[in-house]
């Protein structure tokens, strides 16, 4: 399984470099703010650092999700099913190694955040007003208190609805291959599916989830919903293991 | 090894009314066929005929519509992954490889994958390691394909359209090369146009007319019986 993930990591090497120099020109601008102590292009800067993460975060998924479409449309599918694993462990490698991409940017982006506000910690010196600000923000934008539960719960239901997301997306495919093999209505078809099992995930939430969440704790219901979506995650990837070995021709 | 292969047992592949349809076309209606060890087999026939189809069903690339195939009795599946070696007949390397990549790929997942061999084939089908899979040309192409399938020590190779895109001087050379390969406990089934070629070193035929079988036998046995070359044969049946 190390191996299979060591090549898929090399596949989506050139993304992570891209990222890396985005970054760097990044931390470049907002140095060049601090050094000018001009607050509108720090500011400028950190709303631009977040902006970057999530778009970062968003395009690592759909670049594993397009990776895995393009294992199955080309010839270079037969570098990967050819091999004498199962599509277990082809599928699982896959995951993983989108999931430790996804560590590996949201790191990056991190440890650029923190070295940002090493950087203001030490050039300025009303620190406790910025923390006292953000923490502020935050919780006018996700209307919770915010602490360590909620936080821990929060990114646990993230990462489980990412999860959701290329597993299902990885699910679309298969289906559409199953039927459609290489017929040029396959993408478009697995764009369809895609969104109806989405819109079905998320209408099973509302019915399987209790109605009275309203009246839980902040971060209950988040942790909930994750514990949901990875049940999801799960029967979405031997569904797609499944079909890979029974159905799929490449 | 010992899995599969056993002294005796010469009934390497067997597929049963095969059939693969995609859709609104049959690509293969109703193929049965026993493979044996230590032979080399010709898949002949024109374009569309099924040859390509059959051969990835042969290499679990390909999953049939009905009907078997089994290999030394089991299901194609992750065992027999590891006794077959498939090439197919277009490029299919990751782009980010060079040469040496593609030796590292083979060696990491196939434990039958030699690579003192394929440094040699390597040298012989004057390949540099450094070059880029993607950069080379049909002709070189097709020579990296040949060295890293047969760097593998299978059970049983099976090379689609093998001389494809390849000048006849470094056609002898492939020849000359999948013959040495072949031993009493391996098999290579190869498919080509190139009927005159083949012809020479094969030892069975199998003709593929629209996804069946029209004609399979032993080559003496085939020219005794028919009066014709497989040359000949091939013009007579496809014409």
């Amino acid at each position: 399984m190390l191996k299979l993930m060591k090549y898929e990591l090399r596949k989506q090497m050139f993304s992570k470099l891209i990222i890396l120099i985005g970054i760097a020109i990044l931390e470049t601008y907002f140095l060049f703010g601090v050094l000018k102590e001009d607050e509108k292009v720090i500011a400028k800067a950190i709303s631009i650092f977040i902006f970057a993460t999530t778009i970062a975060i968003f395009y690592v998924g759909v670049e594993s999700i397009s990776v895995f479409n393009r294992d199955l449309k080309t010839k270079q599918s037969y570098m990967l099913y050819m091999i004498p694993y199962s599509t277990y462990s082809i599928v699982g490698a896959k995951i993983i190694a989108a999931f430790l991409q996804i560590v590996f940017t949201g790191l990056l982006f991190l440890g650029a955040i923190i070295v940002n506000f090493i950087v203001i910690f030490a050039r300025f010196t009303d620190t406790k007003e910025i923390f006292r600000m953000l923490k502020l923000l935050f919780q006018q934008l996700l209307e919770v208190t915010l602490d360590l539960p909620y936080l821990f719960s929060f990114f646990f239901f993230l990462f489980f609805l990412w999860m959701t997301l290329v597993l299902c997306g990885m699910f679309a495919i298969s289906l559409s291959s199953t039927f459609l093999a290489n017929n040029r209505f396959r993408t478009p078809v697995s764009i369809v599916v895609f969104l109806l099992f989405l819109r079905l995930i998320s209408f099973l939430s509302n019915v399987i989830l209790p109605s009275g969440t309203s009246q839980w704790k902040d971060w209950v219901e988040p942790l909930v919903t994750g514990i949901y979506l990875g049940v999801v995650s799960i029967l979405l990837y031997i569904g797609t293991a499944w079909m890979l070995d029974k159905k799929v021709s490449v | 090894m010992a899995l599969f292969y056993q002294k005796g047992a010469n009934k390497m592949l067997e597929c049963k009314n095969l059939m693969k349809r995609y859709m609104n076309k049959t690509a293969v209606e109703d193929i049965s066929l026993k493979i044996e060890s230590g032979k080399i087999y010709a898949l002949l026939g024109p374009n569309g005929s099924g040859k390509t189809t059959w051969m990835k069903m042969a290499a679990g690339l390909v999953k049939p519509s009905s009907g078997t195939i089994l290999f030394y009795g089991e299901e194609i599946g992750k065992n027999s992954k590891k006794h077959i070696a498939y090439m197919s007949t277009e490029p299919f390397f990751y782009s980010f490889m060079n040469i040496s990549d593609v030796g590292r790929y083979y060696q990491d997942f196939f434990e039958d994958f030699d690579p003192i061999r394929y440094d040699n084939l390597l040298n012989r089908m004057e390949l540099s390691k450094k070059e880029k899979a993607k950069d080379l040309s049909s002709g070189m192409a097709a020579k990296l394909k040949i060295a890293v399938t047969l760097a593998r020590r299978a059970q049983l190779f099976l090379l689609d359209e093998p001389l494809n895109g390849i000048d006849i001087i470094a056609r002898d050379l492939i020849i000359t090369t999948i013959l040495e390969v072949v031993t009493e406990k391996n098999t290579v089934i190869m498919s080509s146009h190139l009927v005159d070629e083949l012809e020479k070193i094969i030892h069975h035929a199998i003709f593929i007319k629209e996804g069946k079988v029209a004609l399979s036998g032993e080559v003496e046995q085939i020219r005794k019986e028919q009066g014709k070359s497989i040359v000949d044969l091939y013009k007579q049946i496809y014409a």
